[in-house]
């Protein structure tokens, strides 16, 4: 079994939500998002943020707003939608569960 | 010194070198292919656009001006490659189930043709042609469009041939076969010319290995062979492939123009240019078959010349365009298909030919009142219908003329003399024709219409026997024996050569000869007069 690839898999899972989770409170820019991420080695590749962005946009769970900025073009904001915020507190319970779970397991033995 | 592009990303400007301006070229055009053409893809293009742009500006403000190849690796390293993001759906599924090097290595995939559904009006296959032959979409629908109005109905065919034929691009690696290296004519000329020039390497090796001992040299000789070979081969395929193509076209337009020009509605249309003739296939199967049947025997035949010909043009777009198929349901039921019009139309051919099994007639013997007159003169009338007879069908003895726009079927009777064992002229009108019993053939021999006039001492014959209106083809006949007694003459008009047909004569002459002149029935048959006679009528 690829370890590489497994742990590949587990970080995907959460990615969705991690996002959501540095989004939420205040609208954020992709680099922002990127900043945040990379400093938890969230992501390896900034490549990845993208693809993923627009797809949770399009499924309605984020917004964006353009903004200008002090250098260079104007830059996209994005921030939670309602749906978003019930989506994220969702997860945020299950997420919780799973901690928990899994603590529950490794104490157990 | 290195030469340097301005270039604009996501609206600011950049300068950059050349080795790397043509590696973010290529890394952008990676990441193209990767997303795709929708809307989706192109929004997330244009964000990690965005994002490449920022960096750039970051890395370009302390003193560093212009872009380097540096730079560059720094950026992609920093972003990923394609197959670095982690992606789920079914879409980034499939295309990394497809081979690694098709997204890195894009350069080298061959292009084959696909049906583009992104650009789609119908099925997509003008956009795909169009991203095969690197030709804007809306020339090439212009073109089908005219194609439409000239092509007698061939076009829609061609069209969905292709749409069955062609796959869909469906993945992201379909989508780069799409619009991978061009295949186009100047780019087979180019592969063709690169397997020349191996040719002639492997043939200069051979030559240059005159000091190598005799094996290797035998090697290389085959070498050259199949290298020849090859050339010959992929030329051969080509031509053959184009071939096939304008001959399927041909084909087809010709097969639909004969059936569908039948269709009165078909009449008059743009499309019914340089056809000449007003009876076609359609027309002539009427005439013939009986009417449930024809229906079915036409679509029959449809189906039995189509199917060939379709796959004729379908075999040859492949050979040309190299796309794949994989639809074995489609091929199985269209040989069904094929089979079953065959089928049909062996019974049909069957049930037909019984039609003709028996035969009738009915003879008519009329007394030609004249027994005072030493010579009867015989003549025809005008023919009236010569110029409206279509000249290259014939059924047996009859043709088809078109009087009015309507079709109608007719034949020369066959006239001849024989000697009369009573002292009076009879003529015989013998009519026959064929049914599928003795009472059906006996309908048919009614459905023939003849006439002939006699006025004094001279008989006018039509030149013509015709079938009563909707009346089928039976091999209707109508033959007449005129007898004449010993001592009698006859005098037979120039016209009456349409309608002789084997006189017997002393002079052993040729029916076209004794027109002119005046036959007198002796005991031995039917002599010359030989005092020339000076006609008064």
């Amino acid at each position: 079994m690829d370890l590489n690839n497994t742990k590949a898999q587990m970080r995907k899972g959460v990615l969705e939500y991690c996002i959501l989770l540095v989004i939420d409170g205040k609208p954020l820019y992709a680099s922002d998002i990127i900043d945040e991420l990379s400093r938890s080695k969230m992501i390896v590749v900034e490549g990845t943020l993208y693809p993923l962005l627009t797809r949770l946009k399009n499924d309605g769970l984020l917004a964006y707003k353009w903004e200008e900025s002090t250098q260079g073009p104007p830059r996209k904001y994005y921030e939670l939608t309602d749906e978003g915020r019930y989506f994220l507190n969702e997860m945020g319970a299950s997420w919780d569960e799973l901690v928990e779970a899994v603590r529950m397991i490794k104490e157990h033995k | 010194m290195k030469k340097t592009f301005t270039i604009n990303i996501s609206g600011s400007i950049f300068h950059i070198d050349e080795d790397a301006y043509e590696k973010l070229q290529r890394y952008l055009h990676m990441l193209n292919r990767h997303f795709g053409a929708a809307v989706e893809g192109q929004e997330i293009l244009q964000d990690i656009e965005a994002r490449i742009s920022e960096l750039f500006i970051e890395k370009t403000t302390n003193k560093v001006e212009v872009i380097t190849d540096g730079m560059v690796d720094e950026v992609i390293a920093r972003m990923g490659k394609p197959e670095d993001f982690m992606e789920s759906g079914e879409e980034e599924a499939s295309a990394k189930a497809q081979p690694e090097e098709a997204l890195t290595d894009s350069q080298k995939i061959r292009r084959r043709l696909y049906r583009d559904g992104d650009n789609r009006v119908l099925g997509g296959v003008c956009s795909g042609m169009g991203a095969y032959f690197n030709i804007d979409v809306v020339i090439l629908r212009i073109i089908f469009v005219i194609a439409l109005f000239l092509s007698v109905g061939v076009a829609p065919i061609v069209y969905i041939v292709f749409w069955i034929a062609v796959p869909k691009a469906k993945t992201t690696a379909q989508r780069l076969e799409m619009k991978g290296k061009e295949a186009t004519i100047s780019n087979i000329e180019k592969t063709i010319r690169e397997d020349v020039k191996e040719v002639g390497d492997t043939i200069n090796n051979y030559k240059n290995s005159s000091s190598a001992d005799g094996s290797t040299r035998r090697e290389q000789f085959g070498d050259v062979v199949t290298s020849i070979f090859r050339v010959v081969l992929r030329v051969l395929v080509l031509l053959f492939g184009a071939v096939l193509i304008i001959g399927g076209i041909a084909s087809l337009i010709g097969f639909v123009t004969s059936i569908a020009i039948g269709h009165s509605f078909m009449h008059g249309g743009p499309w019914n240019f340089g056809w000449d003739s007003d009876v076609n296939m359609t027309g002539l199967l009427e005439h013939f078959v009986s009417p449930g049947a024809y229906t079915v025997s036409l679509i029959a035949i449809s189906v039995l010349i189509g199917i060939p010909i379709l796959l004729i043009l379908f075999i040859g777009t492949k050979l040309l365009f190299r796309y794949k198929t994989n639809n074995k349901l489609i091929g199985l039921g269209t040989f069904g298909l094929w089979l079953a019009a065959l089928i049909a139309l062996i019974v049909v051919s069957v049930n037909q030919v019984g039609n003709f099994g028996k035969q009738s007639s009915q003879t008519v013997t009329q007394k030609i009142d004249c027994t005072t007159c030493k010579t009867l003169y015989l003549e025809t009338t005008d023919d009236l219908y010569e110029s409206l007879i279509e000249d290259h069908i014939s059924l047996d003895r009859m043709k088809i003329a078109v009087v009015n726009g309507k079709e109608k079927m007719l034949g020369h009777p066959r006239f001849t003399i024989e000697k009369s064992s009573t002292g009076e002229y009879l003529l015989l009108i013998k009519k026959r024709a064929r049914g599928n019993s003795t009472e059906d053939a006996q309908k048919n021999v009614e459905l023939i219409e003849y006439n002939f006039s006699q006025k004094d001492s001279t008989l006018k014959f039509d030149p013509y026997y015709f079938l009563k209106e909707n009346a089928k083809w039976r091999n209707q006949e109508v033959s007449m024996i005129l007898k004449v007694p010993e001592g009698k003459s006859v005098y037979l008009n120039e016209k009456m050569t349409e309608i002789i047909y084997d006189i017997e004569n002393t002079e052993n002459m040729w029916d076209g000869d004794m027109v002119g002149k005046i036959w007198t029935m002796t005991p031995d048959g039917l002599a010359l007069k030989q005092a020339p006679v000076q006609l008064t009528k």
